[in-house]
């Protein structure tokens, strides 16, 4: 293939994709919730900065999060660490089990594949044993264990997060 | 006489009571001044105590107006960090916006008994220590990159080394396909882009990745990565080339020339494919080389193809893991040694017992003078062992391994290892 054939190539690829920009959280939670409440925060102090820390599997790197409620579902916006920076999803909680999940943002080239429907339609449902894990399975991808980890942790930190804003 | 005495008497008495009387009023008197001085003093002091009082209860109450709660102070602190992040970042004044720090690193020690001829090997070793840096220049275009330090001393007559791995700028043409140009790892086999540790069983790195791909892998060039549908990925490379030789009978692992000052007369190029779905990966990967002896043998080029084939399959606690790689070399060179066929191939299936302990057994066979001149007739390995995981990004391991090689050269024992993530 020559110089030419190549920047045809390119060009072409260039064409088989969506553009880069990221989903806004504002639009995640309209769509979500039909509108876009009142942000809402959790304070990570005490007891509840202990069951986050548990969750998440060390600090979670903000001292409160923003949530969004409306008639007992909650949106709420994390962000954990992947290889090349932080991955942000958003994550729809109601009666103590997951209904939704997006990613919001990601530079994970490995870890692509926690964008695919596949992937997040697995998490649907999902809810937490007392003793913390899911409570059922959830695969991964084999050379993405980094990015998968990180959606595991923003998935048990949003429903930690959530039975503690449904207890006030 | 008598009289006398009761005038002075009556007189007497008349003086004494009027005197006690006149003394009674005088104390009352005394006594109604005192107290009310008292009272008088009393309520300047209460009246002024509570003058104190109302003064504190506002002041209490203006500071507890001004005062911020815990909550706001952390709201304010949360602000405050973000407005500061804002402003390095529109200022560019923070050095470190972009910047990403990562590594992995293994220790091993192997306690293995040689028969046949083989040595034994008792050692110690920190195998790899290696640190990544990566930088995201803006939304398109990131550099990363792999420095490791192998065998912990590097230097003159030193067993160790240091090695540049990975050193390459990704360009994001959208959210599908991703252009890369630099040094970086090829995308072949199970482990060699993904060989941190924690995310495989076994101390060493199977022996057929090593020996056959050949792991560790990497090369300089330039070329495409990413995806032709949610469940399809791809990459697709044109690169420098493998350097083997007669000397080291035409091994694809010793033509590995790192990168550096590398003969790049004849180029390579790679090819994967991988289809992916949760808990399952089915993939492949073919490397063309126009000469993998980069012209050393004159009489005629030694082009090469690698073909390689892949699955990884986990399904809740069973996993299981399985690749077949095999080169074909042309030439005269490579078939008068035998190395124009050069294979391998290994199974692991594997058990995670808890979330943080797993077991596994694997069979390895491969050979890397395959063909029909070929004498060395192959190598065999089977290892059993335990992984344990402490913290999803640390791994203690510990497995067994036996050797059945034909030249009768085994190497047999218990290998142990802690690697880490980050």
């Amino acid at each position: 293939m020559n110089f030419k054939g190549v920047l045809i190539l390119m060009a072409g690829l260039c064409l088989c994709g969506r553009s880069l920009a990221d989903t806004l959280p504002e639009a995640f939670i309209e769509a979500s919730l039909g509108s876009v409440p009142a942000e809402q925060q959790i304070v990570l102090l005490g007891e509840v900065e202990q069951a986050a820390r548990s969750a998440y599997g060390g600090r979670y790197p903000a001292s409160m999060v923003s949530y969004w409620q409306l008639e007992g579902r909650r949106v709420w916006i994390l962000r954990a660490r992947g290889k090349f920076g932080y991955i942000h999803a958003g994550f729809v909680v109601e009666g103590g089990r997951l209904v939704d999940t997006e990613v919001l943002s990601s530079k994970e080239k490995r870890g692509r594949m926690i964008s695919s429907d596949r992937f997040l339609q697995q998490l649907a449902g999902l809810g937490l044993r007392k003793n913390g894990t899911f409570d059922r399975r959830v695969d991964g991808y084999s050379g993405a264990t980094v990015s998968v980890n990180a959606m595991k942790k923003m998935v048990r930190l949003a429903l930690v997060l959530d039975s503690e804003a449904a207890r006030d | 006489m008598r009289k006398k005495w009761m005038v002075i008497g009556v007189a007497a008495g008349v003086t004494v009571s009027g005197a006690l009387v006149s003394g009674a009023q005088t104390i009352e008197d005394r006594l109604a001044a005192l107290e009310a001085k008292f009272e008088q003093k009393a309520s300047a002091r209460e009246t002024e105590l509570l003058q104190r009082i109302e003064q504190l209860e506002a002041q209490v109450t203006q500071l507890s107006k001004t005062a911020p709660s815990g909550n706001e102070v952390l709201l304010r602190v949360d602000s405050l960090e973000d407005q500061v992040a804002e402003i390095a970042v529109e200022r560019e004044l923070d050095p470190l916006a972009g910047i990403t720090l990562g590594g992995y690193g293994e220790l091993h020690y192997n306690a293995l008994s040689g028969s046949g001829g083989a040595s034994d090997k008792r050692e110690v070793d920190f195998h790899r220590f290696v640190l990544t840096f990566g930088k995201e220049f803006n939304e398109r275009t990131r550099f990363f990159s792999e420095f490791e330090l192998e065998h912990a001393i590097a230097g003159d007559g030193q067993k160790g080394e240091i090695e540049l791995e990975q050193a390459f700028v990704d360009y994001d043409l959208n959210d599908r396909h991703t252009a890369r140009a630099g040094l970086f790892l090829l995308p072949v086999g199970l482990l060699n882009e993904t060989h941190e540790p924690p995310r495989f069983y076994g101390v060493e790195r199977n022996p057929v990745e090593k020996n056959i791909i050949p792991t560790t892998w990497w090369e300089g060039g330039a070329g495409l990565h990413g995806q032709l549908s949610d469940t399809v990925n791809y990459a697709a490379y044109v690169h420098s080339g493998l350097a083997t030789s007669a000397d080291d009978e035409y091994s694809v692992r010793s033509g590995r020339q790192k990168v550096a000052k590398a003969k790049a007369s004849d180029p390579a190029a790679t090819l994967a494919l991988n289809y992916r779905v949760p808990g399952v990966v089915i993939g492949g990967s073919l490397n063309f080389q126009t000469d993998v002896t980069q012209g050393a043998d004159s009489e005629d080029k030694a082009s090469a193809v690698m073909g390689e084939v892949h699955v990884d399959l986990q399904r809740g606690p069973w996993g299981l893991r399985a690749l077949y790689a095999q080169w074909n070399l042309d030439g005269a060179g490579p078939a008068s040694y035998g190395a124009d066929r050069q294979y391998g191939w290994y199974i692991e299936p594997s058990y995670q017992i808890t979330d943080t302990l797993g077991v596994f057994a694997r069979y390895n066979q491969w050979n890397n003078l395959a063909g029909s001149n070929g004498d060395d007739g192959g190598n065999e390995q089977i290892d059993v062992g335990v992984n344990w995981w402490p913290h999803e990004q640390v791994v203690l391991k510990a497995d067994y391994q036996w050797q059945s090689n034909e030249n009768g050269k085994d190497q047999n024992g218990i290998n142990l290892g802690v690697g880490y993530e980050f």
